[in-house]
Formats: C-alpha cells, structure tokens, sequence
C-alpha cells in the first residue's frame, strides 16, 4: 500500500472510532488551528511573501482574517447547526419525530490552490472539520511555501490520524484521487476540475468544485466613475490579478472607455506609485510558465497603460488594453493576471448578450446608480455570484454561499453553507411501536377501499 | 446522426427567451401537468397494471396522489419559494442588500426508473419545472406502456417548446449523456449512477443521483413481533419488492425470528390471501430478466414461507428466506424484489456492526419498544433516511429530504428541496455606491497604521474586519 493510501486509510479508521462526533472534539480541534494561526502568524506571512510577494497587509487582510472570522462563525453557530432540525409534519405524522439529522460524511478531501493558499485550503478545512469528518488536505505545489509549512504546523495543532497533509504535485494528486472519499472540494482551474469529477464518479463522491471564468465588469454611462475604478482596480490588481473572483474584462459604451483608463491609471498610481515594480504592495505572478502565458496575452493589443513584464522577478505592470477584438486570445481564456482587456459595448442590451454568450463566470460585477440597470444585468444574466457596485466582497458575507455555477463550478460553502456542504442531512421518522389499529386501513387486501369516481 | 441536437438546441433557444421565468408560466406547467394526471387517471392505472400489475390501490397511492400533492405544494408555494432569500448582514453591510437569488440552471435531463414509473418520474419533473427550467424527459423503456403515455399524451398538456420525451434503451441514453446539459437527475442503480456522473464530469453538470442499495431492517428483541410483522410485510411486498426504500433485509436474534416467521405468514396471508398468485393486490416483476434473477436468489438459504414462481406471470410469491450466508447472492446485490431474507445476529452491536460494514444504504429501519435502542441505530449507523418502527413513511412527508449518502447516492429532493435542487442559488451582494471614505482603508499603499487598526479590530472582533 503506497504511504498516501496508509494516511488516508488511517484518517479513516479513525473517523471510525467515532472521535469527531462529540462537538466538543470539534470545537478543540478549531480552537487549536485558531492558535496555530495566531502563533504563526509571521511564518504565515513569510510563505505568503515568498509564494506571491504579498506584504503583510494582503497576508492578514485578503487571507488571515476570512479563516480567522470563519473559525469564529463556525464555533459559535456549530451548536444550532448541529442539532436535529424538526420539520412540518402531516396529518398522519402527528405523533411521530419528524426531523433532519446532519452528520459527517467521513472523509473529506480538500484540494487547495496556490492564489490565496492559505484561505483556499484551510477555509473548507473549518467547515470540514465543524461537520465532524476526518479531512485529507493537498495543498498547491505551486505555493511551495505555504504547503510546506502547512506541512510542518497542522500536525503539531490538530490531531494527526484526522487531519493529514499530503503534499506533493500531479503525481501525488492522481494518486490521492485513487482512494475513496465521501466529498471533494476541489479549488482550480475547469479542466482540472473535470478530471476531479471523473475521479469521484468511480467512487460515486459528491464534490464541490470552485473553478473560475472571465469575470464580466459592466461599467455603466450612469455611475460615479471615479469611485467605480478606484473599486475596479483595488480588485483587479490585488494579488497581481490572480484572483478567481476578480473582475477579468471591463464592458462599457465607447463614449466612456477613455474615462475608465484615465481613472484606472489614477487610481493604480495612488495603489502603487508610478511604478508599480517599486511597491511593496504590488503581487507577482506565481511562476514563469503563467508569467509566460500573461504576457503572451498583450501581444498584438493596443495597450493604454503598463504593458510590460520582467521575467527574472515575474513582475508584470497593471496592464489596461483598449478596443479589444472579443476573439483574441485575451478574451478567450481567464486572465489570471494584471491585464484589463476593456470591452466596448453600445448598449445595455449588447452587454447582457455578450455575457450571455459565454460560460458562466464564477462573479458578474455591475457598476450603475440606476437601480433598474443592476437589476436587468441580474436579472437577465447568471453567473456564481454577484457584486453591484464593488467587486468581489460578495463572497466576505458568511451568509452567502460562496461557488459557482456551469463552468465556473458546483456547489458551495461559507458559514453554514459550508457545515451543510461537508454533512449529510439525513431524514428520520420515529414512531412509536405501537398497536397498529389506525394503520390498519393502509394494509391490503385494498379492493373493498378502492372505489373510483 | 445525433438525433438530439436539434432538440436540445430548440430547447436551449427557447430558455434563453426568457420564456421559463415568470411565474406565470411555471404556474401554468404545472397546472397542465395536474390536469394530465385527472384526465388520464385510467389510462395511467392501466399503463400501470400493464407494465407492474399494479393495483388500483398501489397506483392511486404511491404514484398518482403524491405527484399530485407534489404538483399541489409547487403551486401554492411557487412565488414564495423564488423570492429572493434575504440572508443576515453584519455591521459593516447594514447598508447593503444581501440575498440569494434563484435561478434555473437551464436544460434539465431527467432520467427516471420503471419501479414507479409515474412517481419518479413526474415528482422531479415538478421540481424542474418549478424552478424554472427547460426539461428533456427519458422515461425508462422497460416501463413500456407508461412510457407510451408519458410520450404520446404528457406532451399535450405542456409547453412543447421547453419541454421534451427522449425515448429509447442504454444505447440512446448514452448517446443522449454526451450532450451538454445544467443539470442532471437520475434515478437508478449505483451502477448506472457512475456511468452518468462521469458522462456529467465531461461538461461539468452537476447533478442528483438517486440510487440504491441494501435497507437494513433491524428488529429487536423488545417488540411485538405481529406489528413489526405487518409493517415489515406491507413495505417489502408492496410492488412485488421493486422499491428503492423496501426494508432489503431483517437483522435479529434467532429468539425474535422464531417470533417473526410465523407472524409473517399471518400478515402475508391476511394481506394477499391464501393464494398470493390470485390476489389483485400484489404487484408482478416488471421483466423475464430480473424475474430470472430473482428467482435465482430463491436458492439461497432456506425458504421459510412462499417460494413459489410463475414464469409465464412473472410472479413471484411473497418470500422469506432463513439460513442465509453472507456470501451468498442474495445478501450482496439489492433484492429489489418480494424476497426477505432474515440474517441472525446476536446483540444491537453486531447488528451494527453488520450494517456498518457495508455501503450505505437509501433507507435503514429498526423497529423496537425501545426509543433509546432506535435512537442507538440511528446514532451509530448512516443512512440516506431512516425510519424508526415503521417502513418508508418518511419519504411520504414533503418537508424531509429524500436522497441518498456514498453509493445510495447524492442530493435529495421532495417539496422545496426539488425546487432548491433545480436552481442555482446566486450569492447577491448590492453595495452602497457610496461611503468610500469607509472602504478606503483596504486601499495600497498600505501603512502599517491601517495594518495595527487591522488587527486591533481582529481582536476585538466588532465587526467583519473582511468587509472593511
């Protein structure tokens, strides 16, 4: 037996032994990554420094604080969530226990990222961990750091038996994916994500998959512009573009494109300077394949501000191209990187159909002071989630659900939603055995019950 | 030839109108299909009878009136069910407006079984419907002369433009899988279950699975043994067997068996009478092949009452086996048949053990006087639902959830969760416009000022420090 199928044989015999039920196991085990987290704070932040050159700031504020206030949420709601949920009876249930009873799957798989590697992978962790299962946790390869003190710290806060690490690339993954499991959440790209999903058809295994898409950014004539880019670009460029809900391409009338440039570029050189290479604050891309692969996306694309890269420290500048041509490259794959292709549109209309055309995106953003605008992009588009005028903090509120939906993914968690996603919500019926006088009547032999009108 | 290309597209073409949303419209699908059901309840009892040997009491129960309850319950609870569901803000999103909107996903594949051909078919239908969707309907072929009805008069009574019947055998259906659909609901065999979801994996569709498996039916020493009888008869030989949630097998003590056979056979024979074959009441397997198999497994063990067989009727007689092992047939595939085996074990915790060893299972009863032995089994065992002191009576209530768990399957549906099930639940966030000075904070460059209020707030943890 290979060592990754002796770790999660072990993770499940001891899911077996039934440890996880208590909710007092629970809440130790998510008081402890709490302390894992305070405690390591500033190893935390070096992995983070040295995977995607994010300061301080970004390290607490786009990573630390999400898992922080999810531990929070979920110790103090796991309670509530946990117990038997009683449901509307009937008329021939009255006497009987009608409830829906959650409990842990088993053994949860939780396969991270590299853009936000803390959060994407010990996020569903939280939840995994509050539903009772055992969790099997593969970090990204890619954010070295970060999986390799992963690694070294998880095993020294939660229980080992339980809550393994299993680091390691493709051939470590396809060898995770061999053994069973009772969920997988997957956080990547769609093509990975379907070879997740076939995987999980052999054991037939619930999955929850986070993927991505181009992100549409409809900007509209009636918005107060200069609040709408400072927005654009503060989610755009954090984390050198390399976030799933970022916005990826901006749709807006002819008449305002010159507008949104001159705003954006404002704004990037309040963020970051005039260039950007020298700020502390500025990400970089995460290896020199995708540096490649963003930069290979500008050619040919009349670029208004930015445009260049340096490959030796895979800087790449905020990038905004104009009149982009909808069937270059750009516009045919998620940018994943600091470059605003803007999109000209001469209608509401046009916009919603361009939208439409395309694969579900994971977010959809709509900048309009017309409330009638927000409503119609909504209304007549579909998308994971949605922000009307900001971008991406749809997915900081708890009691949202954070996921996606066609191409940009299945499924979901957050908060409750993600108790619910790593439990099974089991329907009971309890009545009492007794006399079965007034069940009589259900019993065959039914001719003489059986008139028809 | 893909002889399904112009269909989906029609259909996909007619969803993006934006025909399936309003309200009105659902109202109206599901209105035609209520009327479908009144005005061809005879025309379905007979298809029933054809294909199952369904009695009029069996249709008019398990198929006709819970899809009307079904179609009931959609109706009266449709707007209130799409509203947008307004969810808890923090501090820092007072003035927001945060909810979840409803959506369709699109083109729905529904895939149904020919156990309950009407049920299983119709009940999703509903929530497809509901929920705002375009459908393609593939009822099973061996369920024949439903599936007549359901091609040749359901189509009648909906919108033909968002609504289709694919029909034809394994061969078709997988050709059918290779298209691009947003959603997929199947009902049928773990085995099937795979081959559909990785079908699904290739577009990335999410889906339900509603499958099977082996219902355990733990019986305790405390009880009385005339009752469990009745209610352990009543589900298991209600259509001939052939239910996804039929008790599949007893576990007790050879003490309590000796208690059950003889009330067995007095529930059997007050049920079905002296002569089951003869009595309109009992149902009929619905193909030579599994008739095959079935009477195959009669072989196991030992016959303690029935046994009997017919193979120009496909009938099989209302039995119980004794003696049985492990090993043998009858103890590894699902019955799905009016055969019940009873497996001797010694305590509670053996029969536990028992279950717990195996996959798990669509349904799981345990009947005893007990409340806290019920409450052990449930507590120690998993199950897709479970019944204490009683057959599938859970699954008849709209307000529980009815799916399954491992290889008895994923997602669930019934009431308002077929309506949540058929819908993309879209995270909405409409932020104030305004109040930038609020915000700014999360803005480059960063000071080590606004990290230090950062993490003084963290502590303090006044407020969603992730919405500043």
């Amino acid at each position: 037996m290979s060592k990754i199928s002796e770790v999660v044989q072990r993770a499940r015999a001891a899911f077996n032994l039934g440890k996880t039920r208590p909710l007092q196991f629970r809440i130790q085990q998510l008081e402890a990554l709490r302390c894992m987290i305070k405690e390591h704070e500033k190893d935390i932040v070096g992995a983070l420094t040295a995977d995607l050159h994010k300061n301080e700031w970004n390290a607490y504020y786009e990573e630390m604080v999400y898992v922080l206030e999810e531990i929070e949420y979920m110790i103090k709601k796991l309670p509530e969530w946990a117990a038997d949920e009683p449901v509307e009876k009937s008329l021939q249930t009255q006497q009987d226990e009608c409830y829906i009873h959650s409990e842990p799957l088993g053994v949860v798989l939780v396969i991270g990222t590299w853009n936000y590697p803390f959060t994407v992978t010990i996020q569903p962790m939280v939840g995994a961990i509050a539903a009772g299962n055992a969790v099997v946790t593969k970090p990204s390869e890619l954010s070295e750091n970060m999986a390799n003190l992963l690694a070294t710290i998880v095993p020294q806060y939660l229980d080992r038996d339980l809550y393994p690490v299993i680091t390691g690339g493709i051939p470590e993954t396809t060898e995770v994916l061999k053994e069973r499991f009772d969920h997988i959440l997957y956080t990547g790209n769609t093509a990975v994500g379907k070879i997740i999903m076939m995987a999980a058809a052999k054991h037939l295994t619930p999955v929850t998959l986070e993927l991505g898409g181009k992100n549409p950014c409809y900007v509209d004539k009636d918005c107060d512009l200069d609040i709408a880019c400072r927005r654009i670009a503060w989610g755009k460029f954090m984390n050198s573009g390399q976030t799933c809900v970022g916005p990826d391409y901006i749709l807006c009338d002819p008449s305002i494109q010159n507008q949104i440039v001159e705003k954006l570029k404002k704004s990037l050189k309040e963020f970051y300077g005039e260039d950007a290479k020298k700020s502390r604050d500025y990400g970089r891309i995460i290896n020199s394949r995708h540096f490649q692969r963003v930069m290979g996306l500008m050619e040919g694309q009349k670029v208004a501000y930015g445009g260049t890269g340096d490959a030796a420290t895979r800087y790449i500048a905020p990038t905004i191209l104009i009149d982009v041509d909808p069937k270059s490259p750009v516009m045919q794959e998620e940018i994943f990187g600091p470059v605003m292709p803007i999109m000209c549109v001469r209608s509401l209309e046009e916009a919603i159909q361009f939208i439409n055309q395309r694969e579900k995106p994971l977010a959809l953003y709509v900048f309009s002071l017309n409330d009638k605008v927000v409503k119609k992009v909504i209304a007549e588009t579909s998308s994971g989630g949605v922000t009307a005028n900001d971008v991406i903090v749809h997915i900081s509120v708890h009691s949202l659900p954070y996921g996606g939906v066609g191409n940009s993914g299945m499924g979901s968690y957050h908060g409750k939603k993600s108790f619910e996603t790593f439990s099974h919500r089991r329907s009971c019926l309890v009545r009492p055995l007794l006399n079965d006088e007034s069940l009589k009547a259900r019993y065959p032999p039914s001719m003489a019950k059986m008139t028809r009108h | 030839m893909d002889p399904y290309a112009d269909t989906l597209r029609r259909l996909r073409e007619a969803f993006s109108t934006g025909r399936t949303r309003p309200a009105e419209f659902r109202a109206a699908q599901l209105k035609g299909l209520r009327r479908f059901l009144q005005e061809n309840q005879q025309l379905l009892q007979e298809a029933l009878a054809q294909d199952l040997h369904k009695s009029t009491f069996e249709a008019e129960v398990s198929e006709i009136r819970i899809s009307e309850s079904e179609i009931d319950l959609a109706l009266r609870n449709l707007r209130s069910w799409m509203k947008d569901e307004k969810v808890p803000k923090n501090l820092a999103t007072q003035l927001d407006s945060a909810f979840i909107r409803k959506e369709p996903f699109g083109l729905v594949l529904i895939i149904a079984p020919w156990n309950y051909p009407v049920n299983l078919t119709l009940v999703p239908l509903v929530g497809a419907l509901a929920a705002g969707n375009c459908v393609v309907l593939k009822p099973s072929e061996f369920s024949r002369s439903t599936e007549k009805v359901l091609a040749e008069v359901l189509p009648r009574y909906l919108d033909q433009s968002c609504f289709a019947v694919v029909l034809g055998g394994p061969q078709e259906t997988g050709q059918l899988l290779e298209h691009k659909f947003d959603y997929i609901f199947f009902t049928g065999s773990p085995r099937v279950g795979r081959i559909v979801m990785a079908a699904a994996a290739k577009h990335l569709t999410p889906l339900t699975l509603e499958l099977g498996g082996k219902n355990p039916c733990y019986v305790d020493d405390d009880c009385d043994p005339q009752t469990v009888a009745n209610r352990v008869a009543f589900f298991r030989y209600f259509n001939s067997g052939q239910t996804c949630v039929a008790p599949d097998y007893v576990l007790c003590s050879p003490d309590t068996q000796e208690r059950l056979l003889p009330a067995l056979q007095s529930a059997i024979t007050r049920f079905y009478g002296d002569d089951p074959q003869s009595c309109p009441s009992l149902g009929r397997i619905i193909s030579d092949k599994h008739f095959q198999r079935l009477r195959g497994l009669l072989g196991c063990g030992r016959v303690a009452i029935g046994g009997q067989s017919d193979e120009s009727e496909r009938y099989i007689a209302p039995t119980v086996l004794v003696d049985v092992q492990e090993t043998e047939p009858v103890m590894q595939e699902e019955i799905f048949g009016p055969i019940l085996p009873i497996m001797n074990v010694r305590s509670l915790d053996e029969a536990i053990d028992f279950i717990n060893r195996r996959e798990k299972p669509l349904a799981l009863y345990a009947f005893s006087n007990s409340n806290q032995v019920v409450k052990r089994v449930l507590a120690q065992t998993s199950s897709g639902g479970f019944c204490g002191n009683d057959g599938f009576m859970h699954m008849t209530l709209a307000s529980l959830p009815f799916g399954g768990v491992g290889a008895s399957g994923m997602g669930s549906y019934h009431g308002k969760f077929s309506f949540d099930t058929f819908s993309h639940h879209r995270a909405c966030l409409l932020r104030h416009p305004g109040l930038e000075k609020i915000y700014s904070i999360r803005y480059p460059p960063y000071s080590p000022r606004n990290l230090r209020m950062l993490l003084v707030a963290m502590e303090g943890r006044s407020c969603s420090c992730t919405l500043l």
